[in-house]
C-alpha cells in the first residue's frame, strides 16, 4: 500500500514538473500545444511505468529533458528570427521614424561612448605595471596639503616602515644631451635605485641602478644612466654595444648601464621619458652650498612610490607611516614639526585632478543619453498607438500579449542596435575631435582611443537603452486591454498613453534643465576666470627657455650672469623689442618655487617660520611683464653680485607680514641657501602665478645677478610678430654658444590660455551637451504636442465649429503643452539644486546655486518649449471643422 | 490564392517528419497515436517524445502539410478529449516526393550492388 501511495505521489509530481517545464517554450507555442504536450507526456509516463516501472520513468525523463531543452531553444530561435524579419520590415516601412530614432540614439550613444573611452583610459585603466593596484604614492603632508618629500625623510621612511615591500623616489625633469648635430633637450627622470624593480620592470639590456649609485658621483661605474628604447634606437641605432658608452648630460659624463623595453613608460606622462639617471644627479652641490639628498627641509621630490606588502591595506600603511612621521618630527623638530604623511593609491594620485572634471562631463553625457532614450520611447509610444489596429488584429488572431511585447521589444532592440552602430561611428569621429580639444595636462591623453572594451561598452549600452526605451511602450500594451484599440478604432485619446508620454516629457525637460544650469554655471565661471586680471600683461611677450650646462657655466658663477647679460643686450638690439628679461619661472606656467622666510628682529625657529614664493628675476622683469612697482624701486644694474643683497616683495607679502608698517628698508633672510639678510627695496603689485583662479600669494623677487641660475626663461616684449621673431632669437642664442638648445618657444598669451585649458574644455563640452539636450527636449515636446493635436483634430474642429476663436484653441494647446514643461523645469531645478555640490569645486566666482543662472536656464527652456508648442498649436487652429467631422 | 508550393522544395525530410506523414497518410490520428505507431513501425528506433513531436507538428501545420481535424474522445484511451490531425493534399505530395527520392536512392544502391535485387529482402527487413 505504502509503495503504491508513494508511486502515486511520484506520478503527480512528475506530471506537475512537466507542465512547469513547459515554461521553457515561447508563450505562443505553449498556449497552442502546452495542454496536448502534457497530455502526451501523461500517456508516455503511463506506458513507461507499465512497461519498465520506475526505471522506465527515469529513462523517459532523461529523453524528455534532452528533447525539451533542444526544441525549446529551437522554438525561441525560430521566433526571434521571425520577430527580427517582421521588425525589420515594419521599421523599413516607416523610414522617417526609423531614421529619426536611429539618429537620436546615435547622438546619445556616440557621445556617451566617446566620453566613456576617455574615462576608461584616463581614470579606469590600470597603470601599466605589474600588480599596479598595490602601488601607492607617499608624500609629506602639512596643514592638510600634500607637497612632496625630502630625500632624508624618504630614506627614513624606507628604512623604518613595515608595510612596503619597496620604496623609491623620483622626479620628472629634463636633461640637455650633448652630441649629434646640436645639443638636444630630452625628457627624463631622476629615480632612486629600486624603482624599476618596484614597478616590476627590468632593463631589456644591461642592468638596473644599484643603491650605491644614488650617492654623489655615483658608484664604481661613476654617474650612470638608463636609456629608453626609443632613445637607444635613435641615438645608438639599437646597438648592443651601447652599454658602457658615455653620454654628456648637462655637461657631466654619464655611463649607459641599461636600456628599458619598448613598452616601458615611467613616470606616466604624456611626454614620454627618454632617459633615467639616479639621485646622484641631484647630489651635485647646489647654489646654496648644500645638496638635495642631504636637505631634510627641502621636499625636492614630487613623491615617493611604494608597493604595499601583500595583505597590507591602505589603512594599516597609513597608520604605520604616521608613526614613522611622528618619530621623525621628534628627532628633527626644526624640519619635521607638523609634517605628516599622505598615502594615495598611485592611480588616484595620477588622475586626482581631472577625476571630478571628467566625472561631471560623464554624468552630463549620461543625461544626454537618457534624454535621447526618453525621446525615442516617446516616438515609439506615439507610433505604437497608431499601430493599435495592427496589434489588435494580431491579438484577435491569437497572438498572446507576451508575444506582442516581445515583438515590440525586438523592434526597439533593432533600433538601438542601429543607433549603436551609427553611434560607434560617431564615437570614432568624436574621439578624434576630443583628441585635439583635450587639455595637454590630462594624464594618458595620448592613449585615448576606441578599443574592444569601449566598443563592447557601446554594444551593452545600446542593448540596455533598447530594453529601456522599448519596455515603456511594450508594457503599455502588455498591461492594457488588448482588444481596446480595435474597439475604439484607434482614434480616441488613450488616457494612460497620454499620461506616460507627459511623464517622459517631464523627465526629459528636467534632465535638460539640469544640463542647462550646469552649462550656465560653468560658462559664467569660465568667463569670470578668463576675465581675472593676471596682474601682468601677456600680450606681445615671447618666452623661451635656455639651460646653461654647468660644466661650461658653473652654477652661481659670473659666466652665467655674463651670458644672460649679453643675450639680453643682443635681443634688445632687434627691431621692435621694447624690453627683455629672464626669470626662473613664468607666471601661470604651472612651475613654482618657494622657501621659508626669516625677518630681522623677529626671532623664530625653522618650524614656525612663514613661507613665501621665491622668484629669481633678471633686470627689467617688472617692466617687461608690465607689473607696476607700488613702492620703492625696481632692480638696477648696480644690484649685482658685489652689491648688498636686495629683494623686492609683492603687495600681498607686505600686507601679510608687515601689516600697516612700511616694509621698505626692512631685512629678511631666505630659508634655504643660508645667506645673509637682504634689504627690501621695493614692493611690486600682486600677480597671479599659481593659477588665475587662485589668490595672489606672498612673493619675494631676488635679482638674477645675485643668484645666477643656469636654467631660465627668457621673456621678450616686442611689437614684432612673435612667430617671425622666434628664428631671430634662436640665431642669437646659437651665435653666443652653438652648443645651446632653446626650447619651449611660446607666446606668453598661449601659456596664459593653457592655464585654463581644463575649465575651457569642460565648459565647451558641457555647453555642447546642454545644446544637444535642449534640441532633443524641444523635438520631444514638439512631437508630443503635434501628436496630441493630430489626435484631437476632431475635438478642435468641434470647438471651432461651436464658435471657439482660433486664439482660444491655440491657448488650450499651448497651456496643456507648457504645463508639462513647467513641471519638468521645476523638478529639474530641484534636482540641480540638490546636486549643486558636485559642481562647487569646479566653479570660480559663482555659487552653484546662483539664482540668476537657474532663472536664465528656465527662461531658455520655456522659450524653446513655447516655440515647440506653438507650431503644432497653430496647426490646430487651421483645422477645417467640416473636413474633420466628415472624416468619420 | 497563393500558388501551391512545389513539394520537392521541402526535400529531404528528416526521418521523424517522414514517419509522421506516413502515419497520417492512413487517416486522422492524435499525437499519442502518431507517436506509438511510429515507434512500432520503426521497432523503437524512432521514439518521438512530446518535446519532439509538437515542434514538428507546428512546422508541418505552418507549411500546410497537415491540418487539425477537430477534437474528440478516443474510446480506447479513456475520457480525455484529444486533438486529431490529418494530411493535406500538399502533405501527401510531399510524402510521395520524399518516397520517390528514397526510392531513387535505393535504386542507385542496387545498381552498385549495395542491395539485393528487388523482391529479395535482406535479413531483418520488416517492410514499411
Amino acid at each position: 500500500m505504502k509503495s503504491e501511495a508513494r508511486s502515486c505521489q511520484t506520478v503527480q509530481w512528475s506530471d506537475r514538473l512537466y507542465s512547469w517545464l513547459l515554461i521553457l517554450y515561447p508563450s505562443e507555442f505553449r498556449a497552442e500545444y502546452g495542454a496536448e504536450m502534457a497530455q502526451l507526456f501523461r500517456d508516455e509516463r503511463r506506458d513507461a511505468l507499465a512497461e519498465c516501472g520506475s526505471w522506465g520513468l527515469a529513462a523517459l525523463w532523461l529523453r524528455t529533458l534532452a528533447a525539451l531543452v533542444t526544441t525549446a531553444a529551437g522554438e525561441h530561435l525560430d521566433m526571434a528570427r521571425r520577430d527580427l524579419r517582421y521588425g525589420l520590415r515594419t521599421l523599413l516601412a516607416d523610414p522617417g521614424f526609423t531614421v529619426l530614432s536611429v539618429s537620436i540614439l546615435a547622438v546619445g550613444i556616440g557621445a556617451f561612448t566617446a566620453l566613456f573611452g576617455v574615462v576608461n583610459t584616463v581614470l579606469l585603466r590600470p597603470l601599466p605595471f605589474a600588480a599596479a593596484e598595490r602601488l601607492v604614492v607617499v608624500q609629506q603632508e602639512k596643514e592638510r596639503s600634500a607637497y612632496g618629500v625630502s630625500y632624508p625623510n624618504f630614506r627614513d621612511w624606507r628604512e623604518r616602515n613595515r608595510v612596503f615591500s619597496g620604496m623609491a623616489v623620483y622626479n620628472a625633469t629634463h636633461f640637455t644631451l650633448a652630441g649629434g648635430d646640436r645639443p638636444r633637450r630630452v625628457t627624463g627622470a631622476v629615480v632612486s635605485a629600486g624603482l624599476f624593480s618596484l614597478l616590476g620592470a627590468a632593463p631589456e639590456l644591461g642592468r638596473d641602478f644599484r643603491p650605491e649609485e644614488d650617492r654623489f658621483g655615483g658608484g664604481p661605474a661613476g654617474r650612470v644612466a638608463i636609456l629608453s628604447h626609443s632613445l637607444w634606437l635613435q641615438r645608438f641605432n639599437g646597438e648592443r654595444r651601447v652599454l658602457g658608452r658615455a653620454l654628456t648630460l648637462n655637461g657631466l659624463s654619464y655611463t649607459v648601464v641599461g636600456v628599458m623595453g619598448a613598452r616601458f613608460r615611467f613616470p606616466v606622462q604624456n611626454d614620454p621619458v627618454e632617459l633615467w639617471t639616479t639621485v646622484a644627479f641631484d647630489a651635485e652641490p647646489t647654489l646654496y652650498g648644500g645638496t638635495i639628498p642631504t636637505s631634510r627641509g627641502y621636499p625636492h621630490y614630487s613623491a615617493a612610490l611604494a608597493r604595499l606588502k601583500p595583505e597590507v591595506g591602505l589603512g594599516a600603511a597609513r597608520a604605520d607611516l604616521q608613526l614613522v612621521a611622528r618619530s621623525l618630527a621628534g628627532e628633527y623638530p626644526a624640519f619635521n614639526t607638523g609634517v605628516g604623511v599622505r598615502i594615495t593609491p598611485a592611480i588616484e594620485w595620477l588622475t586626482g585632478e581631472v577625476r571630478p572634471l571628467l566625472l561631471v562631463l560623464f554624468a552630463a553625457v549620461g543625461c544626454v543619453l537618457l534624454i535621447a532614450c526618453t525621446n525615442v520611447a516617446n516616438l515609439l509610444l506615439a507610433r505604437s498607438s497608431t499601430r493599435g489596429r495592427e496589434i489588435a488584429v494580431r491579438l484577435a488572431l491569437g497572438a498572446t500579449q507576451a508575444r506582442i511585447v516581445r515583438q515590440l521589444l525586438t523592434e526597439s532592440l533593432l533600433l538601438a542596435l542601429g543607433g549603436g552602430a551609427a553611434g560607434g561611428v560617431l564615437a570614432f569621429v568624436a574621439t578624434w575631435a576630443l583628441g585635439s580639444l583635450l587639455p595637454g595636462d590630462i594624464p594618458r591623453a595620448a592613449e585615448i582611443g576606441l578599443d574592444g572594451a569601449v566598443l563592447g561598452f557601446a554594444l551593452a549600452v545600446s542593448l540596455a537603452t533598447g530594453l529601456g526605451f522599448g519596455l515603456v511602450p511594450a508594457l503599455q500594451f502588455g498591461r492594457g486591454d488588448g482588444m481596446q484599440p480595435l474597439k475604439d478604432a484607434a482614434r480616441s485619446v488613450s488616457g494612460a498613453g497620454g499620461r506616460l508620454r507627459s511623464a517622459l516629457i517631464v523627465a526629459e525637460v528636467a534632465l535638460a534643465m539640469g544640463l542647462l544650469v550646469g552649462a550656465g554655471l560653468l560658462v559664467q565661471s569660465f568667463v569670470r576666470l578668463s576675465n581675472v586680471d593676471p596682474g601682468f600683461s601677456a600680450r606681445g611677450v615671447l618666452s623661451f627657455q635656455v639651460d646653461l650646462p654647468e660644466i661650461a657655466y658653473p652654477q652661481g658663477s659670473s659666466q652665467v650672469t655674463q651670458f644672460y647679460r649679453r643675450l639680453l643686450e643682443r635681443i634688445g638690439e632687434l627691431p621692435g623689442v621694447r624690453s627683455a628679461t629672464v626669470a626662473q619661472f613664468v607666471p601661470l606656467s604651472g612651475l613654482d618655487n618657494g622657501t621659508s622666510v626669516e625677518f630681522e628682529g623677529r626671532p623664530s625657529t625653522l618650524a614656525t617660520r612663514q613661507a613665501a614664493a621665491l622668484r629669481f628675476v633678471g633686470l627689467n622683469f617688472f617692466r617687461t611683464l608690465g607689473i607696476p612697482i607700488r613702492r620703492g624701486r625696481d632692480f638696477v644694474e648696480a644690484d649685482d653680485a658685489n652689491a648688498p643683497e636686495r629683494v623686492i616683495v609683492n603687495a600681498e607679502f607686505a600686507r601679510r607680514f608687515f601689516g600697516g608698517t612700511d616694509p621698505l628698508g626692512r631685512r629678511i633672510r631666505l630659508g634655504f641657501g643660508g645667506r645673509g639678510f637682504k634689504e627690501i627695496v621695493g614692493v611690486a603689485a600682486d600677480i597671479r602665478h599659481a593659477g588665475l583662479g587662485l589668490p595672489a600669494e606672498p612673493e619675494m623677487y631676488v635679482p638674477q645677478a645675485q643668484y645666477p641660475i643656469n636654467a631660465v626663461t627668457v621673456l621678450v616684449r616686442t611689437d614684432a610678430d612673435l612667430g617671425a621673431f622666434a628664428p631671430a632669437v634662436r640665431s642669437i642664442v646659437q651665435a653666443l654658444d652653438s652648443r645651446l638648445p632653446i626650447y619651449s618657444v611660446r607666446a606668453l598669451d598661449a601659456i596664459l590660455a593653457d592655464s585654463i585649458a581644463q575649465p575651457r574644455f569642460q565648459t565647451l563640452l558641457l555647453v555642447l551637451f546642454a545644446g544637444v539636450a535642449l534640441l532633443l527636449a524641444a523635438a520631444g515636446i514638439y512631437g508630443v504636442t503635434a501628436y496630441s493635436v493630430s489626435r484631437r483634430a476632431r475635438e478642435m474642429g468641434i470647438r471651432l465649429a461651436l464658435g471657439a476663436s482660433p486664439a482660444a484653441v491655440m491657448r488650450l494647446v499651448i497651456v496643456q503643452g507648457m504645463s508639462v514643461v513647467l513641471l519638468g523645469i521645476a523638478i529639474g531645478a530641484a534636482i540641480s539644486l540638490s546636486l549643486s555640490w558636485i559642481l562647487t569645486s569646479q566653479l570660480f566666482g559663482i555659487s552653484a546655486t546662483d539664482p540668476i543662472t537657474f532663472a536664465a536656464a528656465a527662461l531658455v527652456l520655456v522659450g524653446v518649449a513655447l516655440l515647440a508648442c506653438y507650431l503644432p498649436a497653430r496647426r490646430a487652429t487651421r483645422v477645417e471643422p467640416m473636413v474633420v467631422l466628415r472624416g468619420d | 490564392m497563393a500558388p501551391t508550393p512545389e513539394p520537392q522544395r521541402f526535400l529531404p525530410l528528416t526521418a521523424p517528419m517522414f514517419h509522421i506523414l506516413l502515419v497520417l497518410s492512413a487517416g486522422e490520428r492524435h499525437g499519442y497515436a502518431i507517436m506509438r505507431t511510429v515507434e512500432e513501425r520503426t521497432a523503437g528506433q524512432i521514439r518521438l517524445g512530446s518535446g519532439t513531436l509538437y515542434p514538428a507538428i507546428k512546422r508541418m501545420l505552418a507549411d500546410g502539410w497537415i491540418e487539425e481535424a477537430g477534437t474528440r474522445l478516443d474510446p480506447a484511451l479513456g475520457e480525455e478529449q484529444r486533438r486529431y490531425y490529418r494530411l493535406t493534399d500538399l502533405g501527401r505530395q510531399v510524402a510521395g516526393a520524399e518516397a520517390q527520392r528514397l526510392y531513387a536512392l535505393v535504386e542507385a544502391a542496387r545498381a552498385y550492388h549495395l542491395l539485393p535485387e528487388a523482391g529479395q529482402h535482406p535479413a531483418g527487413w520488416e517492410g514499411v
